[in-house]
């Protein structure tokens, strides 16, 4: 069962969701992977970031379901946790965790760049970037680029 | 028609900060289209500026409109009869992650 979840700040940590993924760790499993999203200091035009404001809908946690299951469908890879803050994010601070357990170091490096993409692509989350001189939705501004 | 249910509307991100609110209630809308006129009459500008393709009623291609959880891409677009009791999500496009 893939293990996702959407957080307020403080609610997960990745220690936490190592130690849950250690805990019954399946015998065939000989790489668990990670990515941890983390809130840049810096914006893509250089301008200082305070913070970002994420903002889910309720079916976030459906779609993260969704997207973790199809990967842990896979005969070699044995269990994906999403795990995403929603919430007023400052630099340095971490925004998403996935995490991948599965047989070969291939799977699971194969696994995170995809799971990732879907997330980014199809997930209801937004996030409204505030830096010292402006906020700006970041969709608005990757739909001008 | 005629129900007081009418149909719900949720806007999220840039939509709810238009609107000010989290969801409104309408009355009665045959399709998408009334649907959307009727936002556009209650909210104005803003609104068919974040809705629509410049000086168009061509929907933006980074609007996703969802009834009842489908999207109106999947189901007749505009043209999306709806009912008493409809859910309709507006939002742009997403971009969680890190």
């Amino acid at each position: 069962m893939p293990d996702v979840g959407i957080h307020l700040k403080g609610e997960v940590s990745l220690p936490d969701l190592f130690q849950k993924l250690r805990q019954d760790i399946g015998e065939n499993v000989g790489a668990v992977g990670c990515f941890v999203g983390v809130v840049r200091g810096l914006s893509e035009d250089g301008e200082r970031v305070k913070f970002l404001r994420y903002e889910s809908s309720e079916d976030a946690v459906k779609k993260l379901e969704q997207i973790a299951a199809d990967i842990e469908k896979r005969p070699d890879i044995w269990r994906v946790m999403i795990h995403h803050v929603v919430d007023q994010i400052a630099p340095g601070e971490d925004a998403i965790y996935v995490l991948v357990a599965g047989r070969r170091r291939d799977d699971v490096f194969r696994a995170l760049p995809e799971l990732m993409n879907r997330v980014k692509a199809e997930a209801p989350i937004w996030k409204k970037e505030v830096t010292e001189q402006r906020e700006y939705w970041v969709h608005e501004l990757a739909e001008r680029k | 028609m005629g129900s007081a249910l009418g149909i719900t509307v949720k806007f999220f991100a840039n939509f709810r900060e238009a609107v000010g609110q989290e969801q409104v209630e309408v009355a009665a809308a045959m399709d998408v289209a009334a649907l959307l006129d009727e936002l556009v009459r209650r909210f104005g500008e803003r609104m068919a500026k974040q809705l629509y393709e410049s000086g168009s009623k061509k929907l933006c291609e980074t609007v996703n409109v969802l009834v009842n959880g489908r999207g109106i891409n999947l189901l007749s677009g505009l043209d999306t009869k709806l009912k008493d009791g409809d859910v309709v999500a507006i939002f742009p496009s997403v971009s969680g992650g890190g």
